[in-house]
């Protein structure tokens, strides 16, 4: 079972970012984080997977030395998560030995190990990103924004297939979004972030004009 | 695209393997000094008697072991300090503070001093020449590292539990091939010039080795009597050499940029 307790993060100008987050998530269970845009969900994810430090808190998964970090960070981006000098094989390679099964489970016919990043469309190279992360073994996933620049039917497509292989291998999913319906669809829980975001006050909120321009009042 | 890459290699190195069929002792023929080029000494002979073009073809072969030494240990002196610049912050700081350092000093002053130092002679200069020419090509890969550092990649692959040097051989390495191989083709004529002009002012290497920069400072006395042959052999020699391995080291670095999206990764 993932613990996250009371985890707070400030940003480089003294600002509170969130405060007190606190989520428990178990090993085969989906659960959504829902919230506007730059309330901090990706910070939050990046802390809990271990790429920012966390200014305060618990988190009661840690990675050990030389060996994959078990949450894994499926990032909102695949084109920048992959080195763009690489072919396919060495990208899934780098995150342990290719699995066949999961290949086909995931639709990725062999022919593509051989490519290039830029020979892939965004959905196709998504699904290589799902592939490396889910070859290190994790224990939890954090999906983020992963499926925002898809059409919807290639959204569909990869969360069934990303729900089916999480519920089978027991992997506990955080799926981090803006679309309120496809987080009713899939999720057993939602959390909102917006309570832990501290409301910034006239000051600040000058200073950083569109940050967070969300109305909290409903 | 192949030849353009082997016509220059191969003519680079058939001058530096000829070179090495020559005897160590060129006769002096006193009856025959100072003579212009002609069939029988292509390149004409100096106030000893002896004949340019093997002179020539010593010196360069002296010049290109030099250049190309120093070129190596420097890019790669280069590109360890830049890996150390990105392990830590504080290291970063110290490096850049010994870049600002050397390129705040001329060249010269350094080389003269670390070969005088060192006590001249082909080690000393090859030990001047690295020390002096580290610091540019060491700030290029520094700056394109800290940019690669905040790649998603590099972040998924520590995230993934790599250590340091399987990212810097597998990442970094393949970013920074085309920075080290233009830092590597443009010290290497730099080291053998500031080789000629530190031999030029004596503090480089002794005047019985018969490097190109011996050669052009021995001449200049002699070019006020007319004997320009003496000068202009050996340096345009120099500068062919030099433009061989420029053109070389061009289509060599197209070569491994190319476009291998279409070619099979697999055998078959």
């Amino acid at each position: 079972m993932l613990e996250i307790t009371n985890l707070s993060f400030t940003l480089p100008n003294q600002q509170t970012l969130f405060q007190n987050v606190s989520v428990t998530l178990h090993q085969g269970e989906i659960v959504g984080i829902s919230g506007a845009s730059g309330l901090g969900k990706t910070t939050f994810a990046k802390v809990v997977t271990g790429y920012l430090p966390a200014e305060s808190g618990e988190i009661n998964c840690k990675r050990l030395k030389n060996t994959p970090h078990p949450i894994q960070l499926i990032w909102q981006h695949p084109e920048q998560a992959v080195n763009p000098k690489w072919r396919i094989r060495k990208v899934l390679e780098e995150a342990g030995p290719i699995d066949q099964e999961l290949l086909e489970e995931l639709q990725i016919p062999f022919e593509w190990l051989q490519r290039y990043p830029h020979q892939l469309s965004g959905g196709q190279l998504q699904r290589i990103c799902i592939a490396r992360c889910l070859l290190t073994d994790p224990s939890y996933i954090i999906a983020d924004e992963m499926t925002t620049m898809l059409d919807p039917i290639a959204q569909a497509e990869i969360w069934q297939l990303i729900t089916n292989h999480v519920q089978e291998k027991k992997i506990g999913l955080l799926i981090i979004s803006h679309d309120r319906l496809l987080l009713d669809n899939l999720c057993e829980k939602i959390i909102d972030f917006r309570q832990y975001v501290k409301p910034l006050d006239d000051n600040s909120r000058n200073k950083h004009e569109g940050v967070r321009t969300h109305e909290r009042t409903t | 695209m192949k030849k353009n890459m082997m016509i220059p290699l191969f003519l680079f190195l058939t001058c530096y393997v000829l070179s090495f069929l020559i005897k160590d002792t060129i006769s002096l023929e006193l009856t025959n000094k100072n003579q212009a080029p002609s069939l029988s000494h292509l390149f004409g002979t100096d106030w000893l008697g002896r004949d340019m073009l093997l002179r020539t073809l010593k010196g360069i072969q002296l010049s290109i072991t030099l250049g190309v030494v120093t070129a190596l240990l420097s890019t790669s002196l280069g590109l360890l300090l830049s890996l150390l610049a990105i392990v830590h912050p504080y290291l970063d700081r110290m490096l850049s503070w010994l870049i600002d350092l050397f390129l705040s000093l001329p060249h010269l002053v350094t080389l003269i001093l670390i070969s005088f130092v060192l006590g001249g002679g082909f080690k000393g200069v090859v030990i001047g020449l690295m020390l002096t020419h580290w610091p540019a090509i060491t700030r290029v890969l520094r700056a394109e590292l800290l940019q690669l550092q905040t790649m998603p990649y590099i972040q998924i692959s520590k995230q993934q539990g790599k250590g340091f040097w399987w990212r810097a051989r597998h990442h970094f390495l393949p970013h920074l091939f085309p920075q080290l191989m233009v830092g590597f083709t443009l010290i290497f004529p730099h080291a053998i010039l500031h080789e000629a002009s530190i031999t030029f002012l004596g503090f480089g290497l002794a005047a019985e080795q018969p490097a190109i920069g011996i050669i052009l400072s021995e001449s200049m006395q002699y070019l006020s009597s007319g004997m320009w042959w003496l000068a202009f052999f050996p340096g345009v020699t120099l500068l062919l050499m030099m433009l061989l391995f420029q053109r070389f080291a061009n289509a060599f670095k197209h070569h491994l940029e190319r476009d291998r999206s279409y070619e099979h990764y697999f055998n078959g």
